[in-house]
């Protein structure tokens, strides 16, 4: 089997999984009884009992289920996702989508780089130098960054570096919004909603403009939210990482790596990091996961208008339509993300590329 | 004229640190090999002769276990300079505390590293684990080559760029014709050597008929796929001897490397064809868990032997396989015997195979080697009660008519082992001295030595 | 048949304790038992007898003052060696003291409420599993996988919008969250022993399904269970701290939490009454820690390759 048709299957693969998903969704929209289902796709400026009639004859409420799940889902292909009525955005769930979603991107990937890029040389550094200070100090970091509530943690960062509790100085980060409010009024690319274009995502946004103050103050506003989700998930990869880089390097190939006579750090980064990886790569989906819960959390300590964000205020104002429409959303999101990481997976281990 | 032993060990002491206490897994050993011949070391499951090998070539875990005493001098060279003070054993009545000192560690390895693979080498007994999933076999096996025969490489490549078409010819006719005094004379030339190298491999080949062959040396003949450029940085190279200098470098080094890359896969070419593999060129690119356990242990001899080592080890090397494919493996093993000039160290438990392939045999027990003799002394003289034991055990026509003789006993305890003579509990002659004090070795008769109170 | 039973109980008893030497022998998870059995003797004298700890009023409330509500400082900050507030009040007149250690109560046994309950029904449903293969294998497999899908605080949320913001409601959503995690590892390790002889050897001498599932294939996939069980604790004390703190629960609930009691504390916090924030905090942290530190200890000490 070759690395195409491995590519065609897993994404045939999705298709399953995404119905699976669209059913729990619409299950659970159907729990609550008709009057909630309604509430999720009544448009708020227009009048409610004359839509209460049409939206029940255009999701057929009154028939059996399988008939309002087929609706249903051509309700969600034609754009319909219902309406969202919450304190920061009112209006199609659709339009919120696309107002909050970059945001919620933008922080999700920033997160993981971070938790990537320091989280996987620490490990394997923990693993190379096994039982020394360097490891124990890591491990304790580790067992603390997994043991913290995220929420605590942004409590606390927050406290420390937006505000003056530590000391003015310290006082050096924004505490809420994703943007310098100042610095985008009037800017030609940002609508009054504050949504950028092309991409939507204000910092990428920014640098194809070339507007370096706005890209710089994103920046600023993304950093802390990031970090505090890139701490938790550190700790996870960092585990995983060094245990599955001790368990490699008592592998016999390293062994016969070394009876090559072929050097330490050559050995390290060729022979065992690559094998090291495998199992790690299959647990970044989970950890991916994890991170999207989080951000629900961090959005809403840093006031930050994400996925997040609107989905606290949809709890908090039982708001039908913006919940389906989050959940909806997040669940794709994740797919999206174990897809890439079962790619990566394939890429990695030419056991699975070539069939076993 | 006696030679010198490519291989001295002396008094060879290896620990191990378990939670149960210190296992002394290699009490005091003595061994020599000299060059050209195989020594088969022989003994039960546990008795210590994976151990030896692993602590020949320094292979030994740093956070379970390390040689504590005795030498090991391989080609004149002391490969135990740093016992003592790389990794640390602090004993504290019966347990122990293990501590690696990193940086001396890794002294010790980059020093041993230029030794393994290129002089001495080892193939273990696990085929279906000992290579790496995720890595390509041409990649595993050329790696050695590009780690330590960049000079070679580079003067394959020099010798068909260089040599004029008079010394082809020359070393053609040399070749074919077997003439091996010729041959000898004309290997003194490093770069005629080389090219003589590359013929030889054309012509042992017993797949093509004599117009192939032609051909292909045609093809050897066409000075292509080499740049100007690169031929004179390997002239200077390779003149200067300032090699690690020049691949150092960083972008330079890469560009130097790609003619060798591909140089190196022709020779790991002409290394699977060594091994009988069919269609090697395929193989290159394919992955371990594509091939099957008979092929692997070829791939992994082909890659002990890829730069021409003085001493190999082979670790059990057919354990592991089914009979059919263990007496193939076996045939190809006498066959590069005769071919190459290595010596070979035959860790086995099997006697049979032993009988097959060793030209001298130590006998191991425990942590010992209670016996050392040629092949014809110990099969036909055993001396030591263990050897005669471990010959009487092997079932044969006469013995199918009794009862099978079995040693009484098992092995003992490594951590807290008899004192005296590790085998006086199972031995059927066992003296009172033999409870107290450990025998020397004797030399019963020449090249025979035995450890055992009896003599 | 009850000495049959003690029979195989003996060794099972043999083991436990080797597990537990080899757990106390590394100070990590000495420290973390320690931590837990705190925490639960806590949540114990809670249920029993409050007064002990220094409760007086009722375990299953937070009870506000609205005479004196803006927070105020540890007692011992201002005084030392006055413990009368030891950890301050927080918005509005909650004491902290009182508060946390009625929330331990209430966390933990719901915490373990949920897990043990997913862990029944994981482990049934992965034993079976396991052991019948087929379609019902497969079945649960997607299942699982579908759940796997969806990041858990946000399904609890919607479980929450439609069909009521509840504590029933919430640990009904975190158990069917739940019950694949060990759905999977049951069946994993049940997959590997009914390879091994002795389950073909009990199947051959005409043994019942399930006697061969209960009491062969089961006994020996309890291991990484109870190691799973530690972490799993952990993490839905979390989780339900998290799911407070956001403002799950219903507008006029003074449940006592520990996530709630870190939210309601957060503006004074800001302009610097730090104590409303960190200690409630510090005190779910230190019980992730301690559980954490056990789950990873007892991890060590049941792994067969380091118990030689």
């Amino acid at each position: 089997m070759k690395l195409s048709t491995y590519i065609i299957r897993r994404t045939l693969m999705l298709i399953p999984t995404l119905i699976g998903l669209s059913i729990i969704v619409f299950a659970l929209s159907r729990a609550g009884g008709i009057n909630l289902v309604i509430s999720a796709y009544i448009n708020p400026h227009l009048p409610y009992q004359l839509q209460r009639e049409q939206l029940i004859n255009e999701f057929h409420l009154n028939d059996p289920i399988w008939v309002q799940y087929y609706y249903y889902m051509v309700g969600l292909f034609q754009g319909n996702w219902g309406y969202t009525r919450t304190p920061i955005y009112t209006g199609p769930v659709t339009d919120a989508i696309m107002i909050f979603l970059p945001n919620t991107i933008q922080l999700a990937i920033v997160s993981f780089i971070i938790a990537v890029i320091i989280g996987i040389p620490a490990g394997q550094a923990s693993a190379v130098r096994k039982d020394s200070f360097f490891d124990q100090l890591t491990r304790v970091i580790a067992f603390v960054g997994i043991s913290l509530p995220v929420f605590w943690l942004a409590q606390i960062l927050s406290l420390a570096f937006a505000t003056k509790t530590i000391s003015p100085s310290f006082d050096i980060l924004p505490l809420s919004g994703t943007v310098d409010q100042v610095l985008i009024a009037g800017v030609s690319w940002i609508n009054a909603q504050g949504i950028s274009s092309p991409t939507h995502v204000m910092m990428i946004d920014a640098l194809i403009h070339g507007n370096l103050p706005i890209f710089f103050s994103a920046l600023r506003h993304v950093i802390l939210p990031a970090a505090t989700l890139a701490f938790t998930t550190i700790a996870v990869i960092m585990r995983y990482m060094r245990a599955s880089m001790v368990e490699t390097l008592n592998m016999d190939y390293v062994k016969t790596a070394r009876s090559k006579g072929i050097p330490e750090r050559i050995v390290i980064k060729v022979h065992a990091r690559r094998n090291a990886l495998i199992p790690v790569v299959t647990v970044l989906g989970l950890t991916f996961a994890g991170l999207l819960a989080g951000v629900v959390v961090i959005e809403t300590i840093f006031n930050y208008p994400g996925m997040g964000y609107w989905t606290v205020q949809a709890m908090l104002n039982y708001d039908t339509g913006g919940i389906m429409g989050t959940t909806l959303l997040f669940g794709i999101i994740l797919v999206i993300a174990n897809f890439i990481v079962d790619l990566l997976y394939a890429y990695i281990d030419p056991r699975i590329r070539l069939g076993e | 004229m006696e030679k010198q032993p490519l291989l001295i060990v002396r008094n060879l002491k290896t620990h191990f640190v378990t939670w149960k206490g210190v296992v002394k897994a290699l009490d005091g050993i003595d061994l020599e090999i000299y060059p050209g011949e195989t020594l088969g070391l022989v003994g039960e499951t546990g008795c210590g002769k994976s151990v030896t090998s692993y602590s020949i070539m320094g292979l030994l875990p740093p956070t379970q276990g390390t040689i504590v005493e005795g030498s090991i001098f391989f080609n004149g060279i002391e490969l135990t300079k740093n016992v003592g003070k790389d990794v640390i054993i602090k004993y504290k009545g019966k347990k122990a505390k293990i501590k690696v000192n990193r940086r001396a560690y890794n002294k010790t390895q980059d020093f041993l590293n230029k030794i393994r693979g290129k002089e001495m080498s080892m193939i273990f007994q696990e085929p279906m684990t000992a290579l790496n999933p995720v890595l390509s076999i041409g990649y595993q096996l050329t790696e050695p080559l590009i780690q330590h025969k960049k000079y070679e490489l580079m003067m394959r490549i020099l010798a068909r760029h260089t040599l004029g078409d008079k010394d082809f010819e020359e070393i053609k006719n040399a070749v074919f014709g077997e003439e091996k005094e010729r041959l000898m004379e004309l290997s003194k030339d490093p770069l005629k050597y080389a090219l003589i190298e590359q013929i030889k491999s054309i012509y042992y080949r017993k797949d093509l008929t004599s117009l192939q062959k032609n051909e292909l040396l045609n093809e050897l003949r066409k000075k292509k796929g080499i740049s100007r450029f690169h031929l004179s940085v390997y002239k200077k190279i390779v003149e200067s001897k300032y090699e690690s200098i020049f691949f150092k470098i960083p972008l330079l080094s890469s560009y130097l490397m790609r003619p060798l890359r591909e140089e190196a896969n022709k020779k790991a070419i002409e290394l699977l064809r060594m091994v009988n593999i069919y269609e090697p060129e395929s193989l290159l690119s394919a992955y371990p868990h594509e091939l099957s356990g008979g092929m692997r242990q070829r791939v992994m001899i082909a890659m002990a032997l890829s730069c021409d080592p003085k001493l190999l080890i082979a670790d059990e090397p057919t354990t592991a396989l089914d009979v059919t494919t263990q007496a193939q493996i076996l045939d190809l093993m006498k066959d590069l015997k005769e071919r190459t000039s290595a010596s070979i160290l035959f860790i086995t438990h099997d006697l049979g195979v032993i009988a097959d392939m060793a030209d001298r045999i130590s006998v191991m027990y425990a942590g010992n080697v209670v016996e050392n003799g040629n092949k014809m002394q110990i099969f036909y003289n055993p001396k030591h009660p263990y050897t005669r034991g471990l010959l009487r055990s092997v079932p044969t026509e006469e013995t199918m008519k009794s009862k099978l003789h079995i040693i009484p006993g098992s092995i003992p305890n490594m951590i807290d082992p008899p004192k005296g003579c590790k085998f006086h509990p199972r031995c059927e002659f066992a003296m009172d001295i033999c409870s107290r004090e450990r025998p020397p070795m004797k030399e019963i008769e020449e090249g025979h030595y035995v450890a055992c109170w009896l003599y | 048949m009850f000495d049959k039973m003690s029979d195989s109980w003996k060794p099972r008893i043999e083991n436990f304790k080797i597990t537990m030497k080899i757990l106390l022998k590394s100070p990590a998870s000495a420290i973390g038992l320690i931590i837990v059995l705190v925490y639960f003797i806590i949540a114990l004298l809670d249920q029993v007898d409050p007064y002990i700890l220094g409760i007086t009023t009722n375990v299953n409330t937070l009870i506000p003052n609205y005479v004196n509500t803006a927070p105020q400082p540890p007692s011992w900050l201002t005084n030392p060696w006055d413990f009368s507030l030891p950890f301050g009040t927080t918005y509005p007149g909650i004491n902290l003291y009182d508060g946390i250690i009625k929330a331990i109560r209430i966390d933990i046994a719901f915490s373990l409420f949920v897990v043990v309950s997913g862990a029944i029904i994981g482990i049934v449903l992965g034993v079976f599993s396991a052991f019948y293969g087929g379609w019902f294998d497969e079945i649960i497999m997607r299942l699982t996988d579908i759940f796997f899908s969806i990041p858990y605080l946000v399904l609890v949320i919607a479980l929450g919008v439609f069909l009521g913001r509840s504590l029933e409601i919430l640990s009904i959503g975190l158990i069917i969250l739940w019950w694949p995690i060990y759905a999977r590892v049951v069946r994993g390790q049940a997959l590997s022993i009914k390879e091994q002889t002795y389950v073909e050897a009990a199947r051959a001498s005409g043994v019942k399904n399930s006697r061969i599932i209960f009491r062969h294939i089961l006994p020996n996939t309890m291991a990484p269970i109870f190691v799973q069980f530690s972490f799993d604790l952990a993490t839905i004390v979390l989780a339900l701290a998290t799911l407070y703190f956001i403002g799950f629960a219903p507008s006029n609930s003074w449940l006592p939490e520990l996530g709630f009691l870190s939210s309601i504390g957060y503006e004074y916090a800001i302009v610097g009454d730090w104590w409303t924030i960190v200690f409630p905090g510090f005190a779910l942290m230190i019980f992730a820690l301690g559980m954490n530190l056990l789950g990873d200890g007892l991890r060590d000490a049941l792994d067969p390759r380091l118990r030689r």
